[in-house]
């Protein structure tokens, strides 16, 4: 049984391809913001399509906030113009093409195969795995998180005047 | 799946190709992205949805957080040395 079922999914996915290659080609650094948020919503969309509704939702307020973000930045802080040579194109496209043929057995496998039994997948049982065999992970991404914010919040304060002293 | 090998390959030929922090971490997310859709693939594959699903949800707030680090560097860097180039960031060591 193939894992792509319904033509929603199909169209979602290939919505999420289309901004992805927006964001990659874009050189423009707001518009590559903007269609890495498309982006995740076309994943959110794939999500929903697949019955992971928990998960779309999620992915739906990370890109949001995400897209938010990036875009303040660009807008703040302005954007460096100026296109990609050649030489790193070419080797970018050379090593996502490794990558590709890398991963091809195990997509087409995984494409091919399927079926037969699954578990639960609604919201109690999610709750349930992580409440159990996940608590400690899920403790531990929760103190990364909060760890990382207050790094973040630390390391982007603005620069005083003590410190352009230093620097100088 | 041919989904996630695509999100990763273009999120790929984004961390290469970008000149900017901000550039990289565009290309950090659709790898995530592409990373955590390949996941709930092979958990429905595997029939075990809701394994699928924690996991794919650990994979996007681990994304969330190397974007937050990153874009901490980038402010930081804009603020001491006016710059958004990645190659800028090898001046904060001076």
């Amino acid at each position: 049984m193939s894992a792509i079922e319904s033509w929603p999914e199909i169209g979602f996915a290939a919505f999420a391809v289309g901004s992805a290659l927006g964001a990659t080609l874009s050189e423009n650094l707001r518009l590559a913001t903007l269609f890495l948020w498309l982006a995740g919503i076309g994943v959110g969309g794939v999500y929903l399509s697949l019955g992971a509704e928990l998960l779309a939702i999620v992915q739906w307020i990370v890109a949001t906030l995400v897209g938010i973000s990036l875009l303040f930045h660009s807008i703040m802080f302005g954007v460096r113009k100026g296109g990609v040579p050649w030489t790193r194109l070419a080797l970018a496209l050379v090593v996502a093409g490794g990558f590709v043929a890398a991963l091809l057995p195990g997509m087409a496998g995984l494409s091919a195969g399927g079926g037969g039994a699954t578990d639960a997948s609604g919201l109690s049982s999610i709750g349930a795995r992580l409440a159990g065999r996940g608590l400690l992970a899920l403790e531990g991404l929760g103190l990364t998180l909060f760890l990382g914010i207050m790094g973040a919040g630390i390391l982007s304060r603005p620069v005083t005047e003590t410190e352009e002293e230093e620097e100088a | 799946m041919i989904l996630a090998g695509a999100l990763g390959a273009l999120g790929l030929v984004c961390l290469i190709t970008k000149r900017t922090v901000v550039g990289v971490l565009v290309g950090t997310q659709l790898v995530a992205m592409g990373a955590a859709v390949a996941v709930i693939y092979a958990g429905i594959v595997a029939g075990k949805r809701a394994d699928a699903q924690v996991l794919s949800l650990f994979i996007t707030v681990v994304g969330l957080v190397t974007l937050v680090s990153g874009y901490s560097f980038a402010i930081r860097l804009y603020y001491l040395k006016r710059r958004v180039g990645i190659r800028a960031l090898r001046r904060l060591r001076h």
